[in-house]
């Protein structure tokens, strides 16, 4: 059953809010450099997830806050490479790159793309399912007892964790640890092993509450034709 | 006869003959749209009935995410039927859908962005302009994105891609595709393709233009009704683009002019325009699709005549099974010392269907 998310701290469910935009023109938006408490927010943020996180994503792409100021103002850190940055940030773009988080007052955000990046670089805060939970997660589901293969580091309830396909690897979304999941690492499960120890479990519980999953885009987006 | 560009943005009426008419009332079309394809097209026969009977759906397979065997094997145990065809670019991967259980955009791999539906005769467009990484590319009309996001597939996602859409919920609709496909070097703007500034220029610009869809016809049937009063301010607005582009290109950039019409004012008219710009025909680099050759462009239709449109090529359903197409690539001269601007032209003044920057 899908019920309303209840937005983690540092989750953003931005998948483009111009998805719901009325037709009238938008402002150009501004690209600039992190100030240091956006940089500092950013790495807290990412820091949940894994120690280098930050370090191998700068390591690799140019880190921009592209600054929208229409209709819907907000903030956006974007990873882009740097030679697609001094190329196309001329034209004023209102997209550009992945957005990976949301700045806001309470701190950095992660987006949807956002997790997709931190993904390979986390050592924490990861969930991982089996084939017939990757499915309901895509289709807007929570994640039961039952789905979860297996659980990177030791993710406290309300804490957001990414989840992904334990066959393949593949990156479904983001999701809210729940009891559940806190009890069955408490109790052997969760790192491989199931049901050790003869302890009582729900295996209907939800064990990751659904926020963000890749089928969003499609879900959201409205018909335009080709 | 003329190839006079005033003349050639008027629609070519055609009288309908009891036949056409007779098959347009049966089938739910405006008979001056039938007599005019009855008129121009090769083999019209086949051409009217084609467009009354369904043509294969494709997946093309997002590179930057999958491979063609790892979205196949993936299909294939949910129950769809797929079978590899050959795109127009080797890059490109495409399966036909032979049978498909339920909505393939339902499959997670298709939610998690490995691929995208797209008719196969739309990558002629991506494929005509032979794009390379480090590239600096423009997308004049780029919305949803399908041919944008094939464009960054074949360079790798390695070159910059300015995409451009004037309408802010199709913008909204090219971001989302970026973002479910993963895409990192396309930029969107939210602006008309004729005011996209000059910058550096562009070594590559695709203009996929707005047109009047008929060869949308097999998967649309609204289109049935269409009035020839469209076709003119929308070949207004593909010359305006082309005037833009003309200039926005780099010396010995590379223009790709497609549309999905089988009007002939939108598809040779427009090539014909290009030329007297100063843009240099080329030819394209393949000349089949899905095992079948490509037909040549028209060398006339009505009065008008084409003289500089041999390069270009149409697909037809009944053909290449999909969507019509028209695709035409156009070569900027390497030693153009300034960039060419359409007050040079001997066409129409600019001031007319141009929008102001």
């Amino acid at each position: 059953m899908t019920t309303k998310p209840q937005a983690a701290a540092d989750l953003d469910l931005d998948i483009g809010e111009t998805l719901d935009a009325p037709d009238e023109a938008l402002e150009p938006a501004e690209l600039r450099d992190l100030d240091p408490p956006e940089h500092e927010a950013l790495a807290a943020t990412l820091h949940r997830y894994g120690d280098q996180v930050l370090a191998k994503l700068e390591s690799r792409w140019s880190l921009k806050v592209l600054v929208r100021s229409d209709l819907m103002p907000h903030r956006r850190v974007i990873a882009v490479d740097r030679a697609r940055l001094a190329d196309l940030a001329p034209y004023a773009p209102i997209h550009l790159g992945i957005p990976i988080a949301h700045l806001a007052r309470q701190g950095a955000r992660l987006t949807l793309e956002g997790g997709a990046m931190v993904a390979p670089h986390a050592t924490r805060r990861v969930v991982r399912v089996g084939e017939k939970g990757e499915t309901l997660f895509l289709y807007g589901r929570h994640l039961l007892v039952k789905s979860v293969r297996g659980v990177l580091g030791h993710p406290k309830a309300e804490d957001a964790v990414l989840v992904l396909a334990d066959g393949d690897g593949r990156y479904l979304g983001i999701g809210v640890a729940t009891d559940a999941l806190v009890l069955m690492r408490g109790k052997g499960r969760g790192s491989g092993a199931r049901g050790r120890g003869g302890d009582e479990r729900d295996d209907e519980a939800t064990a990751v509450r659904h926020q963000a999953d890749l089928g969003l885009y499609l879900r959201a987006q409205q018909a335009v034709p080709e | 006869m003329t190839s006079d560009p005033d003349a050639s943005r008027e629609p070519i009426r055609v009288p309908p003959t009891p036949a056409v008419r007779q098959w347009a009332k049966r089938h739910g079309f405006t008979p001056e749209l039938v007599a005019r394809w009855a008129a121009f097209l090769p083999d019209p026969s086949e051409v009217l009935e084609s467009l009354v009977r369904p043509v294969s759906r494709y997946l093309r397979v997002n590179t930057l995410r999958s491979d063609v065997d790892m979205l196949r094997r993936d299909l294939e145990s949910r129950g769809f039927a797929v079978t590899p065809v050959e795109a127009p670019d080797p890059r490109l991967q495409v399966l036909r859908l032979d049978k498909e259980p339920f909505a393939v955009s339902a499959t997670p791999a298709y939610l998690s962005g490995e691929a995208y539906l797209q008719d196969l005769a739309s990558l002629l467009a991506p494929a005509a302009m032979s794009p390379e990484p480090g590239e600096r590319i423009l997308d004049m009309a780029a919305a949803p994105g399908g041919k944008t996001t094939a464009v960054a597939e074949l360079v790798a996602d390695q070159a910059s891609i300015l995409a451009v859409e004037p309408v802010p919920h199709r913008a909204a609709a090219l971001t989302a595709n970026l973002r479910r496909l993963g895409v990192a070097g396309v930029g969107v703007a939210v602006r008309r393709g004729e005011t996209v500034a000059l910058g550096r220029g562009f070594d590559r610009i695709l203009l996929d233009a707005p047109c009047t869809g008929e060869g949308v016809l097999p998967r649309d049937k609204n289109r049935r009704t269409g009035s020839l009063d469209e076709h003119r301010a929308l070949v207004r607005l593909q010359r305006s683009l082309i005037d833009h582009a003309a200039s926005l290109l780099v010396p010995g950039g590379v223009l790709v002019y497609s549309t999905c019409t089988f009007a002939p004012e939108e598809c040779e008219g427009a090539v014909e325009h290009a030329v007297r710009l100063g843009l240099e025909p080329q030819a394209l680099p393949f000349d089949e699709l899905n095992g079948a050759p490509l037909v040549p462009a028209l060398e006339r239709a009505g009065a008008l005549r084409f003289p500089n449109s041999g390069h270009a090529r149409r697909a037809f359903p009944h053909r290449h099974d999909t969507l019509g197409f028209f695709v035409a690539r156009l070569g900027k001269p390497a030693d153009a010392a300034e960039p060419i601007s359409a007050m040079e032209s001997t066409s129409a003044p600019v001031a007319e269907g141009v929008a102001s920057s």
